[in-house]
């Protein structure tokens, strides 16, 4: 897979590309990828006094491009806590190629309550799949793409824990191996759909809609904050498993797939640095703990639609497949943005 | 559900905006933005120096309101509310101190005090690192809220109602405990700071509904400016539900049913839908996210919400936490519902 090398690169840029973020603003204001460009474009048509929407995208793209997301999720959990990927009735649609989720098994849990966390953190992303579907006819819903959950060394998961040094290079990682692996394979989706949605959040009009995506939005708060805070206690209790740190580390990755932001708006909750692992800081006050990524006005941050894609093609460039997607996501909303 | 066009309302969700356009019209509501971009560039205190400068949007006038004051402004004036007393409940708890007088004083309604709380001796320090965290959070929507308020217009914040946060025998605290029976219904006091599990009931409390409040407000609000910032505070409040319900489930049996005892308290105060979940099942399993069977968060109205924050099933203003109310332009927006 040659998107893996760029992630690697990327990574390793980091710090050198955080000093020159000011030089970074005055080229990517002339430059931006597609898919950001016209977010940025239909949000600034909502803030004017007139409500009609200029996107280049519509909603039901937008809706599309969530289904995508939550094809991943639902895929993943009902791996981890049945052994089985999604049924062929909960992934038909007309718009894009389908394509099998393949690689996932069940995971033999050693904590019944993280058993329990799955369980129903895999119930909920169903629902989200089938309540996304049945919003669509045939002919417009997107189709399930190919999705990789496998655990060969040059697996998505491999690949996003090899950027984030929790496996050697060229190693497997495995998130079905053990509870805190699973928790480190939910780890990496879980505040990314959080992210989604609220950047979403101003590219929808339709009142019903808004609040729908409000409380998908709410429901992938709720599992992100389970899944940090379970891995905050087990990285307490045996620090020898490197918990906390791996969060930072693919929080890290994260950060840096998704590139710089064109704009920076601590209102809405637009940064360049837009990701956070679960470390704790020490004040004055004591130890602080991190459950809860959110800038400095309290407020989550927001990802667009192609940074979205960055982190789940695991590339920093514009691209249409990789990572996750290896065929690339269906739907109108396909591209990365060009973040590295 | 009507499955030929793509953004078919669900009629729950229909039902509901019915009401609350009914509700509106008796705010004598006209939707209206408040200056969208401008007032972003004017409060996004995190901007790069050298980031683009955004060309401020002409304000657009906004449709006054009989109160003079739009409905977005009402809605950040109806949060700001809540978040007062979710930022006095935590920081006293966790640090033992007030938020200044500074963040508290405005232009619109009454100023009160804060009766009642007091620093919890916390037995586990890890759940005192999340206090802490909390408090830091929510201290910062407090901070943020005014900030946008202040931007919208120089007289729009609110002043810090009456808060009620004892935990004596009339604090508002043993009220709801003896309403959800955690404690005997006439006799029993309810003390929030007493120790780590009673501190993280009474955040149970507070912060599913911060959620629904929320959640319910999405769709009211004009601006995309705000609602993307509301769904950040949304995701924040989430993460906090998440780690409270979290932490609640691992304690245990005594835990579980003191949690679903509130949550049906909850949901007897807000009216005879169900809008609530406690963090159990029948049959013992986690519930940790309360979602209806499409895995979508609750919604509640502002009237319900202040239902549950004065204590009573009538219709009026004040009691419980808010002994005089809260604070609002618009008069329906302290107004609890008729739900008994």
């Amino acid at each position: 897979m040659s998107d893996h090398a760029p992630l690697m690169e990327t990574l390793e840029a980091r710090a050198r590309r955080r000093e020159s973020r000011r030089d970074f603003f005055t080229h990517v204001a002339g430059a931006a990828a597609i898919g950001t460009t016209a977010f940025a474009a239909s949000a600034q048509a909502q803030t004017s006094p007139s409500p009609t929407p200029t996107a280049t995208f519509t909603e039901a793209d937008v809706l599309n491009f969530a289904l995508n997301l939550e094809y991943l999720e639902a895929n993943f959990y009902s791996f981890a806590a049945t052994g089985a990927a999604l049924a062929a009735a909960d992934t038909s649609g007309n718009v894009g190629t389908a394509g099998a989720a393949t690689g996932g098994r069940a995971v033999t849990f050693t904590d019944p309550l993280v058993a329990q966390y799955a369980r129903e953190i895999a119930a909920d992303e169903l629902a989200h799949v089938r309540f996304l579907r049945s919003q669509f006819s045939d002919t417009t819903r997107a189709a399930q793409p190919a999705i990789d959950l496998g655990v060969s060394p040059t697996s998505a998961f491999s690949v996003a824990a090899q950027a984030a040094k929790l496996v050697p290079a060229g190693t497997s990682f495995d998130p079905y191996a053990s509870d805190e692996n699973f928790l480190l394979g939910a780890f990496i989706f879980e505040d990314v759909g959080v992210t989604a949605y609220k950047g979403a959040a101003p590219l929808i009009s339709n009142k019903v809609f808004v609040e729908a995506a409000a409380g998908i939005l709410a429901v992938e708060a709720y599992h992100a904050a389970i899944i940090r805070s379970v891995l905050y206690r087990k990285g307490l209790a045996t620090p020898s498993l490197q918990l906390i740190e791996a969060t930072t580390a693919i929080s890290n990755a994260r950060d840096t797939l998704d590139g710089n932001t064109a704009t920076t708006d601590a209102v809405r909750g637009i940064a360049a640095e837009d990701d956070q692992g679960i470390a704790s800081t020490e004040t004055s006050d004591g130890t602080v703990s991190n459950i809860v990524p959110l800038n400095e006005n309290g407020i989550a941050y927001s990802r667009s639609a192609g940074q979205t894609l960055n982190i789940v093609y695991l590339n920093a460039a514009a691209v249409s497949s990789g990572g996750f997607f290896p065929a690339g996501v269906n739907g109108n909303i396909k591209t990365s943005a060009a973040s590295a | 559900m009507i499955k030929d066009s793509v953004f078919a309302a669900l009629e729950l969700a229909n039902e509901r905006r019915a009401e609350r356009r009914r509700f509106l019209k008796l705010a004598g509501a006209g939707a209206a933005a408040a200056g969208g971009l401008g007032l972003l560039s004017a409060c996004g205190s995190d901007d790069d120096d050298d980031s683009p400068t955004p060309t401020p949007t002409p304000s657009p006038t906004p449709t006054p309101t009989a109160s003079g004051v739009s409905t977005d402004v009402g809605i950040l004036q109806l949060a700001l509310n809540l978040e007062y007393l979710e930022a006095q409940f935590y920081s006293i708890a966790a640090f033992g101190r007030r938020l200044p007088d500074a963040s508290l004083t405005g232009s619109v309604g009454t100023r009160g005090d804060v009766t009642g709380g007091r620093q919890v001796t916390f037995s586990d320090p890890v759940i005192a690192s999340y206090a802490r965290e909390i408090a830091g959070d929510e201290i910062a929507h407090v901070n943020a809220l005014r900030a946008v308020l202040t931007a919208a217009g120089s007289t729009l914040v609110i002043n810090q109602p009456a808060i009620n946060i004892d935990g004596g025998a009339t604090g508002a605290f043993t009220a709801a405990a003896r309403a959800a029976g955690l404690v005997d219904k006439t006799s029993g006091t309810f003390d929030p700071y007493e120790n780590d599990q009673n501190f993280l009931l009474a955040a149970f409390l507070f912060e599913d509904v911060g959620v629904s409040a929320y959640k319910g407000a999405s769709p009211l609000i004009t601006s995309a400016a705000y609602l993307e910032a509301a769904a950040g505070i949304l995701a924040a409040e989430s993460y906090h539900a998440g780690l409270i319900r979290t932490e609640l489930f691992a304690r245990g049996a005594t835990a579980r049913a003191a949690a679903n005892a509130i949550a049906t308290a909850r949901d007897s105060l807000d009216g005879s839908t169900t809008l609530d979940a406690g963090i159990a099942n029948s049959d013992g399993t986690a519930n940790l996210v309360p979602a209806d069977t499409n895995g979508i968060a609750y919604s509640r109205s502002s009237a319900q919400v202040h239902n549950i924050a004065y204590l009573r099933t009538t219709a009026g203003i004040g009691g419980g936490f808010f002994p005089a109310g809260t604070n609002n332009s618009i008069e329906a927006l302290r107004t609890s519902a008729a739900t008994a």
